[in-house]
């Protein structure tokens, strides 16, 4: 393995090092001298070189400049810094890497009134989403603070759009009360026409609740409370390879009964979106 | 091709000066050594009208260069420039080839322009996050449920010439089944990772819109293992660095813009 060619950064001013990272993920010349292999982007070759990297010093550094320019870009409303690619970048970055307390802040202050921010228009990403996952990431909950942080994943779950965002929210600071919402989530997104997957979350809960057979225990019994919510988050489960992961956990779920009342067809399309015969909608290709 | 006396034929003998100037530039700078051997290298493009047109294009353009400003950097720039209209693909591909499409990307990229937006955010080790878990998503974004993980309706994207070439039967040939992405990248002649991912081998199925063309210098860019394909090649070839003979390799076409109709399971390429 060579080593990381982002180590400079710690050796550079924090207005160097922002001014380096804006010019850097927005490919402006002059071309900051950093051997991106032609095939990935700059942002992915950032996060593939500093995430792993298991000290602080570095990942926290460029954390750091990414949420002081996420910072300056919405509160100053710059609008050089306000490009939606650009935002995204920032937000990946500051989801992805360890930051200041301060940034946190900002974080937390954005969560709650980001809904109000005067984001870029249409057709752009979902920032109050992107601003949900990084508070995912580093969310602190202290003592007084817990009940806040519960209340809140609790509202933003209301809204399908981020339910399953703020569920993992909720799985970080209260697995229980993460659990208990569950079975809801899964009834609406059961009763949404069209197909919307529950994998991603169902893959979260698995990452999230470990080894711990308690908790598992506990999601086995709210799920049971509804025969047709338990079957079709125990296929889930099954095609994200749970009885492989975690077969301690997988065996609280073979041991369940499986409902007694089969899905109605419209359930099954959405169970079944793994069909390859199913269609999607295309999307545009670029080779360039 | 020999480019300065294509600038002096068909523009100007200040584009020759120019051009002979560019080329300098060129050998003592980062990378241009390899921009500088595929332009010169480039046979296709003086077969046929339309890439004759392109190199007079660029022939003007170099008169604009100022003077100084680093020769891989201004060709990089230019070639991404909307306007400028200088990236030019040689004669159509042999319509025989396959049309089924694959593309090595690594875990990151996959993560972030492929995958759903509601997926778990990935931390690093340094912020309490596992080392695993990243490759753990890619997994399931790579198993019979990835269409539960990726969103079908994103872009797929990414650089020429060989990110959308690799034909599954060479693939098969080279890198087979269980392979590491470091040999993966290898073969197709990518630039190596300071620290290894992990990758998925993506596979667009019904995708193509208009005629894929043999790629050229032009396409080529600072590719460092692009092998210009000889006039009249069917296609072009990336070296296969494994073979002491310079034999193998994966063949490469240059795509144009196309909709893909089916994302088909990706193939989990470990680190």
């Amino acid at each position: 393995m060579q080593p990381t060619p982002f180590r400079f950064l710690l050796e550079t001013s924090e207005s160097q090092g922002q001014e380096w990272l804006t010019r850097y993920l927005m490919n402006e010349t002059p071309n900051p001298r950093v051997p991106v292999p032609s095939d990935i982007g700059r942002l992915e070759f950032l996060l593939g070189e500093v995430n792993p990297i298991p000290e602080l010093a570095l990942p926290l550094r460029v954390g750091d400049l990414a949420g002081a320019l996420l910072a300056k870009a919405v509160m100053a409303e710059d609008r050089q810094l306000r490009k939606p690619d650009f935002l995204k970048a920032l937000f990946t970055l500051v989801e992805s890497l360890p930051v200041s307390e301060n940034v946190v802040e900002f974080l937390n202050m954005l969560a709650i009134s980001g809904r109000l921010v005067s984001w870029p228009p249409a057709d752009t990403p979902d920032f109050h989403l992107l601003t949900l996952r990084s508070l995912v990431s580093h969310q602190r909950p202290v003592a007084d603070d817990v009940n806040r942080l519960i209340d809140f994943w609790k509202r933003e779950a209301q809204d399908l759009r981020y339910a399953s965002i703020s569920i993992q929210g909720l799985l970080r600071v209260a697995p229980r009360h993460a659990v208990q919402i569950i079975p809801d989530f899964v009834d609406r997104v059961l009763n949404t026409p069209g197909p919307m997957p529950f994998a991603n979350l169902l893959f979260a809960v698995s990452i999230e609740l470990g080894a711990d057979l308690q908790i598992w225990q506990h999601l086995v019994r709210v799920l049971r409370g509804d025969p047709r919510v338990f079957g079709a988050t125990k296929e889930g489960f099954s095609r994200i390879q749970l009885a492989r992961n975690n077969p301690e956990a997988w065996k609280l779920f073979e041991m369940t009964p499986s409902p007694e009342r089969a899905l109605a067809p419209e359930e099954t399309l959405v169970l079944s979106i793994m069909d390859p015969e199913v269609q999607y909608r295309p999307a545009l290709a670029h080779a360039a | 091709m020999n480019l300065i006396a294509i600038a002096e034929h068909l523009v100007s003998g200040a584009a020759r000066d120019a051009a002979t100037s560019w080329l300098a530039d060129l050998s003592v700078a980062a990378d241009g050594p390899i921009v500088r051997h595929h332009v010169e290298g480039e046979a296709n493009l003086p077969s046929t009208s339309e890439g004759v047109e392109a190199v007079r294009r660029f022939a003007e353009m170099l008169l604009l260069r100022a003077s100084g400003h680093d020769a891989v950097d201004w060709y990089q720039s230019l070639l991404r420039h909307p306007a400028s209209d200088l990236v030019v693909h040689g004669p159509e591909a042999d319509s025989a080839l396959p049309q089924r499409l694959c593309r090595l990307m690594d875990a990151w990229s996959v993560r972030n322009h492929l995958g759903r937006d509601d997926a778990l955010p990935i931390r690093s080790p340094a912020a309490g996050g596992g080392t695993t878990v990243l490759e753990d998503w890619l997994r399931s974004a790579c198993s019979a449920e990835y269409l539960d993980f990726l969103d079908p309706a994103k872009f797929v994207s990414g650089p020429i010439p060989s990110v959308f070439s690799t034909f599954e039967v060479d693939r098969d040939a080279t890198f087979p089944t269980g392979t590491t992405s470091i040999r993966c990248r290898q073969v197709l002649g990518l630039g190596p990772q300071p620290t290894p991912t992990a990758h998925a081998l993506l596979k667009v199925q019904r995708a193509r819109v208009g005629q894929a063309r043999v790629p050229t210098a032009f396409d080529a860019s600072t590719h460092p293992h692009f092998v210009p394909p000889a006039a009249g090649a069917g296609c072009g070839t990336t070296k296969n660095l494994a073979a002491s003979d310079g034999s193998g390799g994966v063949r490469e076409i240059v795509v144009p813009p196309f909709e893909a109709s089916r994302l088909e399971q990706p193939e989990f390429i470990p680190r």
